[in-house]
């Protein structure tokens, strides 16, 4: 089952879900954090959203503050769904 | 386009206070009027056999004449198991009959959403598994379908494997689900719409836009180590990915023939 990263109440109330899928764009490692139909994708080496769009300034800073707080679990979990892509190997030698 | 739902008309009420403001609602004996004399292209959506079939009883040969106006300008979105002498039925009534089962749809509200939202193309509003075909068809926010081979649902490296005999939609049509299994729409499209891959990496923060990322990113999509390239040192795959150098035509045509692409379509990842 896909990983879901626990939300604080006031959150989870207005929406927002943060999800590693089974499947989803392999690199680079990313989170995905869903507001109803919007979906941004927080990059787990860049410690950033990587798309320009939907604007990331709708994502409040409690949620943001909340993945950099859990970013050992969120990229321990990505490397165990996407093993042949974990989050330290950018740029192989 | 306008967006009807053709509803019960004891459920007009209760419908009217949790749909999208831009969706309107008609009960069953306003249908054919409603439908036929709306001169702009309009999507008429209704779950269940049972309403649409009650709308069908009210028609009379009137109806039936001005079934031209109805093939030019409106489209049926039906949530229900249906028969095949009903799809032929409304596949020959209207401009184009879109029907999904009950069990592989958004919930009712979630479909309106998307249906009446920016971009609907990138959302999935139903869908199905052919084992026969080994495929999924997917039904998009658009009408549109795309079909997907269940084999681009690999195992996850935490061992959790999708059940193709257990398919639903969710998050607003942003997650496919087999089981316990979840794929990210926007993965299935990235990998199988050659136009949406384009849109979003126009999208993408700039320093993912170069050769070697779309590389890196094509590569690490289709399972491969830079050492799986049998006619290419793997370091200087990584040299490629990296940025570091630019590959001849000559190399360009080798990596795409183990990844097995088009060479022009790389870039595109």
């Amino acid at each position: 089952m896909p990983y879901s990263l626990d939300l604080s109440d006031g959150l989870k109330k207005a929406g927002w879900k943060v999800k590693i899928r089974e499947k989803e764009r392999a690199e680079p490692p990313h989170v995905s954090v869903m507001k109803k139909q919007e979906t941004w994708r927080w990059g787990l080496r860049e410690q950033a959203f990587l798309d320009k769009k939907p604007p990331v300034r709708t994502v409040p800073k409690e949620l943001v503050e909340h993945l950099q707080t859990h970013l050992e679990t969120l990229i321990a979990e990505w490397d165990s769904k996407y093993p042949h892509n974990p989050v330290n190997s950018e740029g192989e030698k | 386009m306008k967006t009807f739902v053709l509803a019960e008309n004891n459920r007009i009420e209760g419908f009217k206070a949790t749909l999208p403001r831009k969706t309107k609602v008609v009960g069953w004996e306003a249908f054919a009027q409603s439908a036929v004399q709306t001169n702009d292209d309009s999507l008429w959506v209704t779950e269940g056999l049972e309403t649409l079939t009650r709308a069908f009883d009210t028609l009379d040969e009137s109806f039936y004449k001005q079934q031209n106006e109805l093939r030019k300008h409106v489209k049926l979105c039906l949530i229900a198991d249906a028969p095949i002498e009903i799809r032929r039925w409304l596949e020959a009534l209207f401009k184009d009959a879109i029907i999904i089962s009950q069990e592989s749809s958004l919930p009712f509200e979630q479909l309106l959403e998307v249906l009446n939202g920016k971009n609907p193309e990138r959302y999935i509003i139903g869908g199905q598994v052919d084992k026969m075909t080994h495929t999924v068809t997917l039904v998009r926010g658009d009408l549109n379908s795309i079909v997907v081979p269940l084999s681009t649902f690999r195992p996850s490296g935490d061992g959790v494997k999708p059940d193709f005999s257990n398919f639903s939609i969710d998050d607003y049509g942003q997650t496919l689900k087999f089981g316990e299994y979840e794929a990210s729409s926007d993965a299935v499209f990235y990998e199988f719409d050659p136009l949406y891959r384009r849109t979003r990496k126009a999208e993408l923060a700039k320093k993912e836009k170069g050769f070697g990322a779309s590389l890196r990113r094509l590569r690490l999509q289709k399972g491969l180590r830079q050492t799986d390239f049998s006619e290419i040192d793997a370091r200087e795959i990584g040299r490629i990915e990296r940025g570091e150098v630019k590959p001849r035509k000559a190399t360009i045509e080798k990596i795409a023939s183990t990844l097995n692409v088009d060479s022009t379509e790389i870039t595109s990842y």
